[in-house]
Parts: structure tokens; C-alpha cells; sequence
């Protein structure tokens, strides 16, 4: 169980990660469809660029964000006490 | 003296389980081709290969039983995280997201991606700012959740209300696709197909609720993405030399540019605020494939994105999951096997729609509309294509295809044998049939909890929830469909129309419980009026005809507006009004840590030793 003086610094961990995991994919994914094309002159084993990184780009993004994610608010409740001890 | 409190864990052998019921369903799909090879096997690969998984869905369905609410609601609160994710991302996508979706690949190409980016980037922000606290709370259903949280009935009664609309959008547009392409394929009627389906999603969750649903949703999903991986793998190895379809169908591009130039597409510039969906009836192509912004403008595209991402996030058949899994960690865990089926899914669709074009653009040289492809006559036959039989040579722009055909088109536009047709049916149906348990499962749950035993105390009169639940489960099916037999209405444009929906109402709400201390249950109360309001009278009046087509058409515009007028109603009247009380902050503050009880289960435990007193 947490400690009452750990909850602070264990919830500004938490928010730094929730806003670390879900910046990139969503700058990505507001930016590129508006610049996205312009890059399509660019050619990646047969895809325009711009295809290529929304289509496959931004889905990979949005499946590493999650792994990392799991992985390191895993750590932070370890470290915080805050797991559940299964 | 300690008790355990633990849920027991799973079934251990279940990996080898399911491990069994794929070999054997790959067995049969082997069998199937050998008989086939042997001589004229008639309809036999496609009706047993759709039959012999239905079976084991039967039997699974029929074995998981639940005695009690948490087995019923929260699967005992004892999934494993892969079974769980895989069930999740059937809920989610369900037979609308493999068929329709697909399809639109091949007529939007580029502009179809809004469609699969929008619902992973909903699982990932539901796996990180929602999912691990509702499990923490514990609740059965999102509206048990907010009320809970909030200490308000008004607003569990409120929330379950308004997201019944949805999940049953959600529920005829599973049913309707279903028994749609399965009907078209059989050649049965759809009412057959429909009571077929119907009888198979009760059996199935009737018993075991939620513990059913996760179960046969794994042998479902197992299916569905053997059945929609396994021909277009075949495929790409044929035309690219490479099992990875999700990765070589570039090397196509510039063949199926030639060929679209050929046909006559070429590229032209839309309104920004355009939105185009293929509909259910055979329609030609419109754009070429690898254009961006060629069919749906760009301003429609991230509308589009945002409300199936919120839409996604706030489903109640994805937030009644979290309460299945053993721990916060396990949901987690369980999200991102959804995430990473879906992305799975997303990376596959795109090369599916382009290997369908290439295949259908390709075939049409030299033919006329007397000798028409051998995948165009048969299409046509089951009323999924339409060309001219009079015309002298068959053009790109005079091929019409039905959007729900695509996926088939893969096998029988590549000549492969009838087995893998109906291995993409077995898929197809198996899909839908997974996403239809689910949201009736949801559905059925919201009502029995959320409207009917809204006011019961916390833990009480178990049995009786339990039973209303099933037959309400009985009774949304048969309303579900009946409303997909009567109702013209496109699968693809319910399912943004209910993620629509449920995104203005919940999606606020769910955010600002978490992570915002401040709001209380007034500011609760007045953000899902409004952003239900909202999106009620635009979905209303994009029906009467009152607002411009592009608005209407499929009110992906709902959400963009409901949903930041709905939280700004939330934080003005919270700031307005008095501070929460100091027991909610600290059942916020416990929400927020994974170790320890769920709050609900505490709830449930001391009123039973209160009573026991």
C-alpha cells in the first residue's frame, strides 16, 4: 500500500507520463495529414512518403507509445509502492 | 485472520485451449481444401467452414457460466490480459470495422485511414488516461463508474440513458452487417441470417455474461484474424514475393496508377469539410488510391479521426472490460493488446483495399460486358457488383463494386479456391458476431444496472440483476434486430453515428474524473447534458435535412463540437458551484493509486458484513 506522502510525487510521475506517451502521437497525427503530402515526391520501398507515415508511421508510433507506456508506469507504481500485490 | 481477497486466477491451460481450437479450425480449413480439390464440392467449404467455428462458439458460450454479479458484469474479475485484449479490439472494431472499413480502403485509399488511426489513438488514450481507473473504481458499468465517483444517481440514471442510444447503434449496425454479408453469401434471406446470428450472440452471453463475451470473443478473434490475414498473405506472396502484405503492397503503386490513369481517375481537389463514405449498394471507384485528401477533405479527416478516437475511448463496450481484469497493471497489460491488434488490423486493411484494386483494375483489360472476370459475375449473381453487360470493354469507371464485397474480393478476384472465400466469411461473421455479443452484453447491462436497479443499494439483490440482465439481453437482441431488418441504415454510418454519441456524452466526463479534482457532480450533470444535447439536435437535424450535406451525412462533426462545448459546461458550472466533498477527493485519490481493493468490491464487501451483523 502507498505511503500518504508518496500519492503526490507518485500522481506528477503519472502526469508527466500520461502527457510524455500521448504528445508525440498527437502532434503527429493533427500535423502530418496537412503537410503529409507534400512529401509524397519522396519515394520509401514503393510508398509516397507522406503515405507511408501516416499509414504505417503513425500506427507504429501509437503501438510503441504503448508498450513504453506499460513498461514505465509499471516502474513508477513499483517504485512509489503503489503496485498491486498480486 | 486474513481473507483473500484476490480473484482467483484463470484457467491456466486455457492458452493451450485455444491453442487446440485454432489447429482445429486450420484443420478443417486443410480439410475443406482437400475435398475441394477432389472434385465439385458445391457450397460445402463456404457453409462448413462457417459452421464449424459457430459450434465451438456455441459451446464455449454455453460452458462459461456466471452464478453471481461479479461473474456476470466482470468475468469474476479473473481474465488473462491477452484473452481480454484480443476480445477488447473484436468490441471495438466488430464486423463493421473489418468489412466496411476495409472496403472503404478501396475506394478512399488514403482517406479511408481515418477510420483505423482514429480507433488506435482512442485505445491508447483510453489505456492511459481511462481504463486503470475505472478498474480501480471497480464499477459494472461506465454510468456505475461516474455515479459512483460522483455520488449521484441522477447521474448514473442520466448517463445510462443516454449511452443506450449508442450501444444500441452500435448493437443494430453488428447485427445488420452480419447477417447481411452472410446472407448474401449463403443465399439465404436475411431474416434467416439474422435470427441465425441473433440466437448465437444470446447463447453465447446469456449464461456467462461477461465472462461468456471474453471467451468466445477470443475464438471469435481468433478467426476473424486468421480469416482476414491468411488470403491477403497468399495474395501478397503472388504479387510481391513477400508474405507481408502490410509492408509490400507500395511496390504496386505505380502498376495501379497507371492502371487508375488508365481508367480515367485522376486526382482533383475537394472542399476542405467534405466527407465521403461508400455506401452499401455497388459504387465505382472515386479517387486514385495513394491521393491524399482526394475524396474527404482534409478538415473531414481529422473530424472524422477525433470522433472515432473519443468515440472509441468512451464506448461502453470497451470501458466494461476494465472491471474483467484481474489488476490495474493487468488492464494495462490488456490494453495493449488490443492496441497492438488494432495496429495489426490498421497496417493490414490499407494493403487489402490496395491489392483489391489492383487485382479489379487489372483483370478488366480485354474484358467486355458479355465475358465479364469471373469474380465480377459471381459479385454480381449475389447483387454485390454492377456493370454494363452491354458494354464492348469494361472500364474502372464502369465497374461498380459493393463496398461489403471487398474483403472476399481478395480470394475470389485472386481465383483461390472456395475454402478461402469462406474462410473471410467465417471471419466476417465471426467478427460480427463478436462485437455483437459484446455490445449486447453492454447494452443489456446498462439497462439492468444503470435504469432498472439504478437506486438499489450497493451489492444488493445479486440474483435478481443477474436474471434482469439476461432477459434484457433477450429483449435488446430481438429489438436490435428487428430495428436492422426494417431499418435502411449503413452499418459504417451507425458506427460513427454511436461513437459520436457516446464521445459528446461520456468522454468529458471520464477524462475530468480522473484528472481534474475540482469538478463535482453539478458541473457532472450539466457538461452530459449539454454535450448529449448537442449532439442530439445536430444528428437530428443532419436527418431533417436542416444543416449542409457534408455536415450531415455521417455527423462526424458531432463530436468536434459537443465534445469541447460539453467539458467547458463541465469546468465553468464546477467552478461555479461549491467544492466536491472531502470523501470524494479522497475516492479520487484512491482512483488514482492501482494497489489495493477496487473501490466497488470494498463497497460490496462491508455492506455484506454489515448485513451479516
Amino acid at each position: 500500500m502507498i505511503e500518504k506522502k508518496r500519492r503526490k510525487p507518485y500522481w506528477r510521475e503519472t502526469k508527466q507520463l500520461m502527457a510524455g506517451t500521448l504528445l508525440l502521437p498527437f502532434v503527429l497525427l493533427l500535423a502530418l495529414p496537412f503537410w503529409g503530402d507534400d512529401l509524397d515526391q519522396i519515394r520509401l520501398f514503393g510508398f509516397p512518403l507522406g503515405y507511408a507515415i501516416v499509414a504505417h508511421g503513425a500506427v507504429i508510433l501509437v503501438l510503441l507509445a504503448s508498450g513504453q507506456f506499460i513498461t514505465r508506469q509499471d516502474d513508477i507504481d513499483h517504485w512509489h509502492g503503489a503496485h498491486d500485490e498480486l | 485472520m486474513s481473507i483473500d481477497l484476490r480473484p482467483a486466477a484463470a484457467n491456466p491451460r486455457i492458452g493451450a485451449y485455444f491453442g487446440i481450437f485454432t489447429s482445429a479450425f486450420a484443420a478443417l480449413a486443410v480439410l475443406m481444401l482437400i475435398l475441394e480439390q477432389l472434385g465439385d464440392a458445391g457450397r460445402q467449404p463456404l457453409v462448413l467452414m462457417l459452421a464449424g467455428p459457430i459450434a465451438v462458439y456455441l459451446a464455449i458460450g454455453l460452458s462459461s457460466i456466471a452464478t453471481d454479479p461479479a461473474g456476470y458484469f466482470a468475468a469474476g474479475r479473473a481474465m488473462p490480459s491477452v484473452s481480454n485484449g484480443l476480445a477488447a479490439a473484436m468490441a471495438v472494431f466488430g464486423g463493421t470495422g473489418f468489412v466496411a472499413v476495409t472496403g472503404a480502403f478501396y475506394f478512399l485509399g488514403f482517406d479511408a485511414l481515418a477510420y483505423p488511426l482514429g480507433i488506435c489513438t482512442g485505445l491508447l488514450v483510453s489505456s492511459v488516461m481511462i481504463m486503470p481507473y475505472v478498474r480501480k473504481d471497480g464499477s459494472y458499468t461506465l454510468a456505475g463508474y461516474l455515479s459512483r465517483r460522483f455520488e449521484s444517481r441522477a447521474l448514473r440514471s442520466m448517463t445510462g440513458a443516454a449511452l443506450t442510444v449508442p450501444a444500441l447503434l452500435l448493437l443494430v449496425a453488428e447485427l445488420k452487417i452480419g447477417s447481411v454479408v452472410a446472407s448474401r453469401f449463403l443465399e439465404v434471406s436475411e431474416l434467416t441470417a439474422m435470427a441465425v446470428l441473433g440466437l448465437v450472440v444470446c447463447l453465447c452471453a446469456a449464461l456467462g455474461g461477461l465472462r461468456g463475451v471474453v471467451w468466445t470473443g477470443t475464438a471469435q478473434g481468433i478467426v476473424a484474424l486468421i480469416g482476414l490475414l491468411v488470403p491477403v498473405t497468399a495474395l501478397a506472396v503472388i504479387l510481391t514475393n513477400l508474405p507481408l502484405p502490410q509492408l509490400t503492397y507500395g511496390t504496386l503503386a505505380d502498376d495501379v496508377l497507371r492502371l487508375e490513369a488508365g481508367g480515367g481517375l485522376v486526382a482533383r481537389a475537394v472542399p476542405s469539410v467534405q466527407i465521403v463514405q461508400p455506401g452499401t449498394e455497388p459504387e465505382v471507384l472515386v479517387k486514385p488510391f495513394m491521393q491524399a485528401f482526394g475524396a474527404t477533405g482534409r478538415l473531414g479527416f481529422l473530424a472524422l479521426m477525433f470522433t472515432i478516437a473519443l468515440g472509441v475511448a468512451s464506448m461502453p463496450a470497451l470501458a466494461t472490460r476494465a472491471g474483467t481484469c484481474r489488476s490495474v497493471f493487468e488492464v494495462r497489460r490488456s490494453m495493449g493488446w488490443t492496441i497492438a491488434i488494432a495496429c495489426l488490423l490498421a497496417l493490414t486493411m490499407p494493403a487489402i483495399g490496395m491489392f483489391v484494386r489492383f487485382e479489379v483494375l487489372s483483370s478488366l483489360a480485354g474484358r467486355s460486358g458479355v465475358d465479364p472476370p469471373a469474380w465480377a459475375s459471381t459479385l454480381a449473381r449475389l447483387g454485390l457488383a454492377g456493370y454494363d453487360a452491354a458494354s464492348s470493354q469494361l472500364t474502372a469507371m464502369g465497374m461498380a463494386v459493393a463496398r461489403d464485397a471487398v474483403p472476399f474480393l481478395v480470394s475470389l478476384g485472386g481465383g483461390f479456391p472456395e475454402t478461402l472465400v469462406g474462410l473471410t466469411l467465417a471471419a466476417v461473421v465471426s467478427a460480427a458476431l463478436a462485437g455483437a455479443t459484446a455490445q449486447a452484453v453492454a447494452l443489456s447491462g446498462i439497462l439492468a444496472e444503470d435504469v432498472v436497479f439504478a437506486w438499489t443499494e450497493t451489492g444488493d439483490s445479486g440474483e435478481a440483476r443477474v436474471a434482469t440482465a439476461r432477459i434484457l439481453l433477450g429483449v435488446v437482441v430481438l429489438l436490435a434486430g428487428w430495428l436492422a431488418l426494417s431499418v435502411a441504415a449503413d452499418p459504417l454510418t451507425l458506427f460513427v453515428w454511436a461513437l459520436a454519441l457516446a464521445a459528446s456524452s461520456a468522454f468529458p466526463l471520464l477524462i475530468m474524473s480522473v484528472w481534474w479534482k475540482r469538478i463535482n457532480q453539478w458541473g457532472a450533470i450539466a457538461g452530459l447534458a449539454t454535450g448529449y444535447g448537442i449532439a442530439l439536435v445536430m444528428l437530428l437535424a443532419g436527418l431533417a435535412g436542416a444543416l449542409p450535406s457534408s455536415f450531415s451525412t455521417i455527423g462526424a462533426y458531432v463530436a468536434p463540437i459537443a465534445v469541447p462545448i460539453g467539458a467547458l459546461t463541465a469546468a465553468v458550472v464546477s467552478l461555479m458551484t461549491p467544492n466536491p466533498e472531502k470523501r470524494l477527493l479522497e475516492l479520487v485519490r484512491d482512483i488514482r493509486v492501482p494497489g489495493g481493493e477496487a473501490v466497488y468490491d470494498r463497497e460490496v464487501r462491508l455492506a455484506s458484513i454489515g448485513k451479516k451483523r
